[in-house]
């Protein structure tokens, strides 16, 4: 049972993720003013949602902060409220105060220092306004909204509660509202709990509970149906809808019937004129009979109303009832098919689409998937090599077959990288609250915009992504951009603004952060790294490799360490972080004007189109993205420098040339190589590696080698061939680190 | 052998014993996954002269380390007939390539003697214990000190 009730937690929590994800979304359109009614609703509904599932499982921090968000958003929809950027403010810290909350129940934490700061902002939005005409309002709003025909039907039907709502307090009258809940078939199953409902109700106001029906001898109980009818009488200050907005959640698996003591009175009286209170009572109570017999969660909606008004003017045969409620069930049953935004069913309705458009599928399962598919790009390999083996006839039904089955492998498998594809919007989508917080707390105004956040990443990816992404983000707020006043006297706008971008190039995905800051200070950066050791005082750096400095392992730019950024961990771990993602990070700084860092990391972590060389018996693979082109070698495109490293005269340029086997170590050539292949480093140009030979492109399937092993310098994995043996992939910007034993570089290589 | 196993001391453990040139080592039976015939593998670059490099089981990069050339000795000249030991490091695979695998022994922890104070470091790092059988030695390996794990990157 325990193991139940975790699982329907670890549903709750998922299912607050995608609220909270579309809250956010949300909440955004509406504070840059793009927005319609149903955005609104849709904000309400999520946060409602939470609100409900949060009472379920008795998290009573979510749940009251949840209920007031909610009343703002309330007001909002009700146009009492208006969405001017001071309250959109309030509303997108409530968004992340909420998620904390989320977070924060998740794992058992207490609430954070700012749910009660945000908590008094929220309600300073609805006391103003609401200050002496909320009462009004409100009663008014449940008069509309209270199902009028149940009112004094469950009064009827149970011990009579006190009638009158008697104000204890001035602000807040309260006054009894009883709740009749009769719980259907569904209620256990989906997870419900009556003692738990009971308890939430009580986050409302003072709760008494009475029931009615009679327990079946043990011998005969079914747990799972529950005869029980539960009579709640609450003593509270809330509105009915707010009530009925509580309770909603649970509202399709138990039949609720609600009645405010104080509006029922009213109704009463109102309606005294042309109906004898008891001849209602025994009206309400056939009809409730009816509904009984019927079965049916009978929800009250305005036809009922008017039907039973009508009825209720005098004796009225059964007969009539049952027309009535027929036709009411029906019309709701119409309603509900026509007009999804009646009570419950847009939920039910967007929840069904949802249903139909996207299926939550375990992340193992899919990496079963991703692994199977490996396999089988292997054994097609495998498969491949034995047949050129063979001494077949060209064209022959066996070469055509196994070239069509490695069209479809290729399929399959981008069929299945793409099921773990995801946008890299879960990720961006967090950044605007790293940037509200920083910005409050530096005391910046900084504006974040957004592109490419529905450019797809690898889901492994795009969870490694976050951290990084958040500390770069820091890095420019705190470091790049200036205080709004030294912003204004260098004749930029106040406001400083950071682009973060995601784009695909090919086989990556290419993600920019550029802020329109200072830019980094180079000779603060050199002073800097020379006091630290990391450079000798004598170092002549281009402008470029002082740049890279920031990158460096234990460099640190920021005077006293603040808790934004420069906590002990700086741009190196940006950048190990990205480099385990077989990423690279690079910058383009424009002292004064800004600075642009530009990640790129391959698009999956498991495939890779590669090009196969050989070096002696060994084979390596190289990312064939980078492969430019493979040239033979003669002695006059060959140069030697003074220092005895190589170079290579390429296209009207010389570039380095870089002999492998050296820098991996392997047993020296027999012959002298012949060919060099050219390589794209994306950080440092071309450059060109010597090689035996080019023995052809193939897909690879990516094995880790720190799986078992640990990493190695300049091989990026590995990965299986044809033959069953193992082929290593060359990293080639490391192995030009490796070739390079420039300060800067080795720098880059130990990092 | 099981059923002789299965009354032996309840305190005892189950080695795998192998050989390398004359001498015996032995690992714990449940640190050991499978037994394998040595197969060609892929030099891995700046290594340690004893890692021979990593092969492919079954979709899995597993390195393998000579045990000969781990003790100071020459490196195996690998045949068809050498044996890799495919063992448990802390969730990782290793291999370990001996020349043949001999026997699994009961050794209860009285028969275990420990290494001598006066023996070289590199023995007593690594040989978690000596076991004497049929007037031969038995060095049991603590595989964890003997191939260290890296989770850090390398250097």
């Amino acid at each position: 049972m325990m193991d139940d009730f975790d699982d329907f937690q670890a549903v709750f929590f998922q299912e607050c993720e995608e609220l909270l994800g579309d809250l956010q979304d949300h909440l955004e359109s509406i504070a840059d003013g793009d927005f319609d009614a149903e955005t609104l609703n849709a904000a309400f509904r999520a946060v409602h949602s939470i609100k409900g599932g949060a009472g379920a499982f008795g998290f009573d921090h979510l749940v009251n902060f949840a209920h007031i968000f909610e009343t703002v958003m309330d007001k909002l929809r009700s146009d009492e409220l208006d969405a001017n950027p001071t309250v959109t403010k309030v509303l997108l810290r409530s968004n992340d105060v909420i998620a904390d909350l989320v977070a924060d129940a998740q794992n058992g934490a207490p609430p954070r220092d700012n749910v009660e700061r945000v908590r008094l902002e929220l309600e300073a939005l609805i006391n103003p306004a609401a200050a002496d005409a909320a009462p009004v309002a409100d009663a008014g709003q449940a008069a509309a909204s209270t199902p009028a025909p149940a009112a004094p039907e469950t009064q009827a039907s149970q011990t009579a509660p006190e009638v009158l709502a008697e104000p204890e307090e001035e602000a807040e009258p309260t006054r009894d509202v009883t709740i009749r809940i009769a719980p259907g078939p569904e209620f256990i199953h989906s997870g419900h709990d009556m003692v738990k409902l009971i308890r939430a109700f009580k986050s409302m106001g003072d709760v008494r509970v009475e029931t009615e029906g009679e327990l079946p001898p043990l011998s005969d109980h079914d747990a799972v149906t529950t005869q029980l009818v539960w009579t709640l009488t609450l003593n509270t200050a809330e509105t009915i809808s707010e009530i009925e907005e509580f309770y909603d959640f649970y509202a399709h698996t138990a039949d609720f019937t609600i009645t405010d003591s104080s509006v029922a009175e009213e109704a009463v009286s109102a309606e005294a004129e042309p109906a004898a209170p008891v001849q209602e009572e025994t009206v309400a109570e056939q009809a409730q009979d009816v509904q009984e017999q019927a079965q049916e969660p009978l929800e009250a909606s305005s036809a009922t109303v008017v039907e039973l008004n009508v009825s209720s003017e005098g004796q009225v045969a059964l007969d009539e009832v049952k027309a009535a409620v027929a036709q009411a069930d029906a019309a709701e049953k119409a309603e509900k098919a026509a007009a999804p935004k009646a009570t419950e069913a847009p939920k039910k309705a967007a929840a069904s689409n949802k249903a139909a458009k996207t299926l939550r599928v375990e992340l193992n399962r899919v990496d079963r998937l991703v692994n199977m598919v490996g396999e089988i790009v292997i054994t097609q390999a495998v498969l491949n090599q034995k047949i050129s083996e063979v001494d077949l006839p060209p064209n022959n039904q066996v070469a055509q077959a196994i070239e069509q089955l490695s069209h479809q492998t290729r399929e399959l498998q981008e069929s299945v990288m793409a099921i773990r594809a995801q946008p890299v919007k879960s990720v961006f989508s967090r950044m605007p609250r790293v940037v509200r917080d920083l910005a409050d707390q530096l005391g910046k105004e900084v504006t974040l915009e957004l592109a490419g956040e529905h450019t797809e990443v690898d889901t492994t990816v795009i969870e490694e992504l976050a951290e990084p992404l958040t500390h770069m983000l820091r890095n420019s707020m705190d470091h790049g951009l200036e205080m709004p006043d030294a912003r204004e006297a260098a004749g930029k706008p106040r406001c400083g603004t950071v682009w973060l971008t995601a784009e695909h190039r090919g086989e990556r995905v290419t993600i920019t952060l550029e802020d329109d800051g200072a830019g980094i200070n180079r000779d603060r950066v050199l002073a800097k790294a020379i006091e630290k050791g990391i450079v000798p005082e004598e170092a002549q750096l281009t402008p470029e490799e002082i740049d890279m400095l920031i990158f460096a392992p234990g460099f640190s730019t920021a005077a006293a360490v603040s808790n934004v950024s420069g906590r002990g961990v700086g741009m190196d771990v940006v950048k190990k972080k990205v480099q385990a993602l077989g990423g690279r990070v690079s910058l383009q700084n424009n002292p004064g004007k800004g600075a642009k860092f530009v990640i790129t990391l391959p698009l999956t972590l498991a495939v890779l189109d590669g090009m196969t060389i050989g070096i002696g018996d060994e084979r390596f693979v190289l990312p064939l993205g980078s492969v430019v082109e493979a040239l033979k070698i003669s002695d006059d495109v060959m140069e030697t420098l003074p220092s005895g490293s190589h170079i290579l005269r390429y296209r009207d340029n010389y570039i380095p040339l870089l002999s492998v086997r050296d820098l991996l170590g392997l047993d020296p050539a027999l012959e002298r190589e012949s060919l060099a292949v050219v390589v794209e480093t994306e950080t440092d140009g071309k450059i060109s590696l010597l090689v035996d030979e080019l023995i052809g492109q193939r897909q690879v399937v990516l094995k880790s080698l720190e799986a078992n092993f640990k990493r190695i310098e300049g091989i990026s994995g590995a990965t299986i061939l044809g033959d069953g043996r193992v082929a290593l992939i060359l990293d080639v910007p490391a192995l030009h680190a490796l070739g390079t034993g420039h300060n800067v570089s080795a720098l880059r290589k130990a990092s | 052998m099981s059923e002789e196993v299965k009354t032996e001391n309840f305190d005892s453990k189950q080695y795998v014993t192998f050989v390398v040139g004359e001498r015996l080592y032995g690992v714990e039976i449940t640190a050991v996954r499978e037994i394998k015939q040595w197969s060609p593998t892929t030099a891995l670059p700046n290594q340690p002269v004893y890692t021979r490099g990593v092969l492919n089981l079954r979709g899995t990069i597993v390195p393998v380390h000579d045990l000969r050339a781990r003790f100071g000795g020459m490196l195996t000249d690998a045949t068809e007939n050498h044996v890799i030991v495919i063992a448990s490091i802390a969730d990782q695979a290793v291999g370990i390539l001996v020349d043949a695998v001999s026997d699994i022994l009961n050794v209860s922890p009285d028969d275990t003697r420990s290494v001598p104070p006066s023996a070289r470091e590199m023995d007593l790092e690594a040989i978690s214990g000596l076991v004497a059988r049929d007037d031969q030695m038995i060095a049991l390996l603590d595989l964890t000190r003997l191939f260290p794990v890296n989770t850090f990157m390398a250097a």
